[in-house]
């Protein structure tokens, strides 16, 4: 009952399965190390620009706070180019993240998608914050989550060599698919082991964008001007590309998606998602 | 379904919630999404409307599991109907009881109000004849429902836009039998007593003096509109529960009396169903509750 013996295909699956139940434990081992100390996982939610540094990193803070400040009439926008409004803007602006963004571009005109070290430096809060409620992965939980990963993926390697080395000692060559099937075990394993979320800020991203999902698919309603905090808080959860093109024309001018494709569809209807109205008043008409 | 879920007591003067404060809230409605997860640290607690919930995605009822870990979350049915003759519906029981489970709410409530007769649902909470024959009823149905949900739950009175015809008691009698015949707490809707009170020419003081007070646990708070009377003559106008408009003075004067007759800590919650305002002035409504609770206390105080 050696599978190292076994046939080709019956071999892959065993493989297969093997790869599956090493994965599963990969994800239940970093949720239980997550999960091992309480969180406050909503503490962090109501601030915009920390969900979005939360969901995609200092990159997506910084394109979040520059579509409020935008919105809200502190930064002016000419085709892909960004201006400061005028000085006063750097008065009306209170967080320190959105004076280092009105800075950045009273010094620097255009939009540059990589932010620079000092609009980085900037969310260094931000990083600090989620790191401390437990959302971002620590460095030393990192580092044990690379040692699970490895431990994992050098099982997978070592199994598929062995059987590689037996394939070639019988004269069979045909181990296209073995190679194949680790190295997407490799790449999954080192996704899932790299993310920089832990389980509770996964399952507070999953949350957000559960709770307002109705937000996202009436985003067709919303308004520009910065009367609500909708826009930024659709951009924080969902993502720029999420607004909607007739009403917010500059995003999709100054963060151009890659993929060919227009953003928030201005589509209408009331569906899906969230927890649905109320009891309609009682006893009426 | 039996489990052994503690539930708040019945509040007497010796067991009456030491140390337990006074909460404001409000209920969940999508709309208010962003408002509410953006101010928790001003609401002490999240009504959510059972229902909405029923047909919901694990990963929403684990979304909602992990908020009442945030802050306290109950939850409201609206279509058991529960005072009525007619056998309460055992899968819509069995539907809320496995929410109960999944969401793990500090409570649960429902209307005093039948929802079904002959087979048809009527889709809307509507006012049984309060005679002893529905309280009979009511007793039974809130039997049934506490044994499979494994916990009582908080008995809301509705507003009715008409007086149930062969009543053969008013309405602070009806509930009083059925609160005290269940041991059950009450949720009082404030604006409800007071439509009622007002459509049909009674004084909602004398109303509210007459329920059982340290039944309340929880308490709703909303608004409505008056609206013509169909073929009335002379014309008359109709007080609308229609939870779109905010809660008028005379239901923060309610709740002030409320406050000041009711030794036990209070839960209210704010009831919007649509029209919504900006949420900072949802959250001064809540504020506006919280200052009311606060007079009512003090008043009790200097009678006391």
């Amino acid at each position: 009952m050696n599978p190292f013996l076994w046939s080709g295909p019956v071999f892959l699956l065993f493989y297969l399965l093997l790869g599956i139940v090493l994965f599963i434990l990969l994800r239940w081992w970093m949720r239980e190390d997550d999960l091992r100390l309480p969180r406050d996982l909503y503490a962090m939610a109501g601030d915009p620009y920390r969900i979005a540094y939360l969901r995609g990193g200092a990159p997506e803070a910084i394109k979040v706070v520059t579509i409020s400040l935008i919105d809200r009439g502190l930064l002016k926008t000419e085709k892909r180019k960004v201006q400061l409004r005028d000085m006063e803007a750097l008065k009306i602006a209170q967080r320190p993240i959105e004076k280092e963004v009105l800075r950045h571009y009273y010094t620097m005109q255009g939009i540059h998608h990589m932010p620079t070290e000092k609009l980085r430096a900037a969310c260094v809060d931000y990083h600090d914050e989620l790191t401390a409620q437990g959302l971002l992965v620590t460095p030393e939980e990192k580092r044990k989550r690379w040692a699970m990963a490895a431990i994992i993926s050098g099982c997978l390697l070592i199994a598929s060599a062995i059987k590689i080395n037996i394939a070639f000692q019988l004269g069979k060559h045909n181990i296209l698919f073995l190679v194949i099937l680790t190295v997407l075990f490799m790449l999954l394993t080192i996704w899932t082991a790299g993310s920089r979320r832990s389980t509770a800020g996964n399952a507070l991203m999953s949350d957000l964008q559960t709770f307002f999902q109705r937000v996202k698919v009436n985003s067709y309603t919303i308004d520009p001007g910065g009367a609500t905090n909708e826009a930024v808080l659709l951009a924080a959860v969902f993502g720029a590309q999420f607004l909607p093109n007739e009403k917010f024309p500059f995003v999709n001018q100054l963060y151009p998606r890659t993929d060919g494709s227009s953003g928030g569809d201005g589509g209408g209807g009331d569906g899906g998602g969230g927890c649905g109205g109320g009891c309609g008043g009682c006893g009426g008409g | 379904m039996m489990n052994t879920r503690t539930i708040m007591p019945v509040p007497t003067s010796e067991n009456a919630y030491q140390g337990m404060r006074d909460r404001v809230g409000l209920g969940w409605r999508d709309e208010l999404a962003s408002g509410i997860i953006g101010n928790l640290d001003r609401i002490d607690m999240i009504e959510i409307i059972a229902e909405n919930l029923f047909r919901a995605r694990k990963d929403k009822l684990s979304a909602m599991q992990r908020l009442g870990e945030a802050v306290p979350i109950t939850l409201h049915g609206v279509a058991m109907g529960l005072a009525s003759t007619i056998a309460v519906d055992i899968k819509r029981v069995e539907k809320m009881a496995r929410l109960v489970d999944a969401i793990a709410p500090q409570s649960w409530s429902e209307h005093l109000a039948f929802v079904r007769a002959g087979g048809i649902e009527i889709g809307h909470l509507a006012a049984p004849p309060r005679t002893t024959q529905t309280v009979e009823g009511a007793l039974r149905n809130i039997a049934t429902a506490t044994r499979i949900v494994g916990s009582k739950p908080q008995l809301e009175n509705i507003a009715t836009l008409i007086d149930p015809p062969a009543s053969t008691m008013d309405e602070p009698q009806w509930i009083t039998h059925i609160v005290d015949g269940a041991d059950c707490h009450l949720l009082l809707d404030l604006h409800n007593l007071y439509a009622n009170a007002r459509n049909f020419g009674r004084d909602p003081v004398e109303m509210l003096l007459r329920l059982p007070l340290h039944r309340v646990s929880n308490v709703h708070i909303s608004g409505g509109h008056w609206i013509p009377e169909p073929d009335s003559e002379p014309p008359r106008m109709r007080l609308l529960d229609d939870h779109v408009h905010d809660a008028p003075p005379e239901v923060f004067d309610l709740l002030t009396l409320l406050a000041q007759h009711a030794t036990q800590p209070l839960t209210v919650i704010l009831e919007r169903d649509g029209h919504y305002p900006q949420f900072d002035a949802i959250l001064a409504q809540l504020d506006a509750a919280r200052a009311a609770l606060a007079c009512g206390r003090q008043l009790a105080r200097r009678c006391a």
